[in-house]
């Protein structure tokens, strides 16, 4: 039923002949964005002036960053390509951090073992089962309630909020209301050693995480077909279909990939906070909306960006002055919307 | 995809509307549009601003809805089909805003436009032939191009691929007039090739050179269906129908 194809590769495609370098085009809204992680670290390690804290805040802040990344690729592709807000986000978000603890609790001897491989073993079953679980449910939630909602973002708003406070509540049914506690596995544990510096592992780990899937994702947009039809609709849906392609079928596809990666955030965040409670979705959604609006609606890029700087910014700040912490985030939207009223990578309208 | 165009419908028109009526957000903005599109030539649908010229076309092409009337291509009833399958049934589109994708680059607009094959091959070396400003702009991002080679481009991606027929709106549309000597040298490069074209035009000297079949359109509904060359004898109809008269534009 898919349009599309993976088979006919770029760059074996390209006609003969001279072919102009690619130029470097002036005023990379993308690049200057990017340039506020460095330099938001950097104005941070002025004022903290202590290296130690400095490293130990930047990688938390990263790992931080690169969760959210993950947690809101989806939301901001489901928005750019077919224009709908899905505040139902964060089921999947919860349920892939609960169905992916079941998993691992049911899972002691790979979990409790002193091996990282077994660790991480057990850490991928859980992923496995989370995310097939979330991109299943998230079909069925396209179905019944996006679906009916196309183009209008207020009932869109309504419905999937709506869709979210089920969620929870089956949750509840399911595995009951109280928290769930879960130690790290032992080889998440800890930190490395490296000079006089002390690095935590699992914040390694979903830096690296993160980091891999980055790359992946931005593979998937410009080296396939898939990623190139993607790109193509975010900006132009209706001409994307005009060339026969079905854009529907390619946003359902989206749609559940984005729920299988916040179910993956969800685990991770889960595993890293040790506990997980029914409404860890729904405190996260806000956080996550933030990061899609600083990124600006649509941008895979921007919402890197905006999360690794969301990231950073509130380990900083909660260092720095606690009492601020709490609104760093909202201040940060606040000054980059200032800024950039469109978000930091804005999705061009070019053919709009 | 491409319909065998010799199953002896050749005298037929290749696509016919009919009383067709399209409301947009409660207003009716098509109100009985009835013409041919016949097929091998080149049909100009012209009118005044806001009679509805765009509006037809979005609805042939299945963006808007008809809301009754029948649109048929090669007899058969379209109306009811979405976009996609009346792309698929060899129908391509070049929209008023050129539906450039920006951020992509010149060569990743032609490859969308590829659905069926690679992009490589005679049908590319021939379309860069026409166009060697593509050639030369190959890998930059859409949206640093200018209007005019927008405008190349959103014709290329819709002719990359044989089309049964071409819809193009207003092609001319903030061009200069040099540009435009260009795109009509492209056009009756595609009329050679016997591609049937329906064309929304407001530039009459483009439209006289290329239009064989003549649909003009007022507040909503065809007005008159005619020979282009009639119609450029008579100009007490041009400045009747269109408030202009041919020798006042170029």
């Amino acid at each position: 039923m898919t349009a599309y194809r993976s088979s006919d590769t770029p760059e074996a495609t390209a006609p003969t002949g001279p072919l102009k370098p690619r130029t470097h085009w002036r005023q990379r809204r993308d690049v200057q964005a990017a340039a506020l992680v460095p330099l938001v670290a950097l104005v941070a390690a002025v004022l903290i002036g202590d290296l130690n804290a400095w490293l130990t805040l930047t990688l938390a802040g990263l790992a931080m960053g690169m969760m959210l990344f993950i947690m809101t690729s989806g939301f901001t592709l489901v928005f750019g390509l077919m224009d709908v807000l899905n505040f139902g986000h964060g089921a999947f978000i919860s349920l892939g951090a609960f169905c992916g603890f079941s998993v691992m609790l049911s899972m002691d001897g790979w979990r409790l073992s002193e091996s990282l491989w077994l660790n991480l073993g057990a850490f991928g079953a859980a992923a496995i089962v989370a995310m097939t679980a979330a991109a299943l449910m998230s079909w069925l939630f396209e179905r019944i309630l996006v679906r009916r909602v196309y183009g209008d973002h207020l009932m869109q708003i309504l419905i999937t909020m709506g869709g979210l406070i089920v969620a929870e509540q089956l949750i509840y049914v399911f595995w009951g209301g109280h928290d769930i506690p879960m130690l790290k596995p032992p080889a998440f544990q800890g930190g490395v050693q490296w000079g006089g510096l002390v690095f935590e592992k699992y914040r390694l780990l979903a830096v690296v995480l993160g980091g891999l899937l980055f790359i992946g994702l931005l593979l998937v947009f410009k080296k396939t077909r898939l990623g190139l039809l993607i790109r193509a609709g975010v900006e132009n849906r209706e001409m994307v279909e005009s060339f026969g392609y079905n854009v529907r079928c390619l946003f359902v596809l989206v749609f559940m990939a984005g729920s299988a990666l916040a179910a993956l955030g969800g685990i991770m965040w889960g595993v890293y906070d040790e506990v997980i409670t029914p409404h860890l979705g729904q405190s996260l959604m806000i956080t996550v909306f933030i990061v899609a609006i600083i990124g600006g609606l649509g941008s895979i890029e921007g919402c890197f960006i905006a999360a690794l700087v969301v990231g950073l910014l509130s380990n900083y700040i909660g260092f720095l002055a606690p009492k601020l912490a709490l609104v760093s985030t909202i201040g940060l939207m606040v000054v980059v919307l200032l800024w950039r009223p469109q978000g930091l990578v804005p999705v061009s309208e070019g053919g709009k | 995809m491409m319909t065998d165009l010799n199953d002896g419908t050749q005298g037929a028109p290749m696509l016919r509307l009919n009383e067709v009526h399209t409301e947009v957000d409660g207003y009716h903005i098509l109100e009985g549009v009835s013409f041919s599109v016949p097929r091998h030539q080149v049909t100009m649908l012209l009118g005044r601003n806001g009679v509805g010229k765009t509006s037809t076309l979005r609805t042939i092409m299945g963006l808007w809805r008809a809301s009754c009337g029948s649109i048929e291509l090669n007899g058969k009833g379209i109306e009811n089909l979405s976009t996609m399958n009346i792309a698929r049934k060899g129908l391509h589109y070049v929209p008023e805003n050129m539906g450039i994708f920006a951020s992509l680059s010149v060569s990743e607009n032609l490859r969308i436009a590829c659905r069926s094959q690679p992009l490589e091959g005679e049908r590319l070396d021939w379309i860069l032939q026409l166009f060697p400003a593509l050639h030369t702009f190959w890998h930059w991002p859409a949206g640093h191009l200018s209007g005019g080679q927008k405008q190349m481009l959103a014709i290329a991606r819709a002719v990359i691929e044989p089309c049964d027929l071409l819809l193009v709106d207003e092609p001319s549309k903030g061009l200069a007039p040099a540009i435009i000597q260009n795109l009509i040298r492209a056009f009756e490069a595609l009329k050679s090739e016997q591609t049937t074209i329906l064309m929304v035009e407001q530039n009459l000297h483009m439209a006289q050179r290329l239009g064989d079949h003549l649909v003009v359109m007022e507040d909503g509904h065809t007005l008159h269906e005619g020979s282009m060359a009639d119609f450029a004898a008579d100009s007490k109809r041009q400045t009747e129908w269109l408030g202009l008269s041919m020798e006042a534009s170029v």
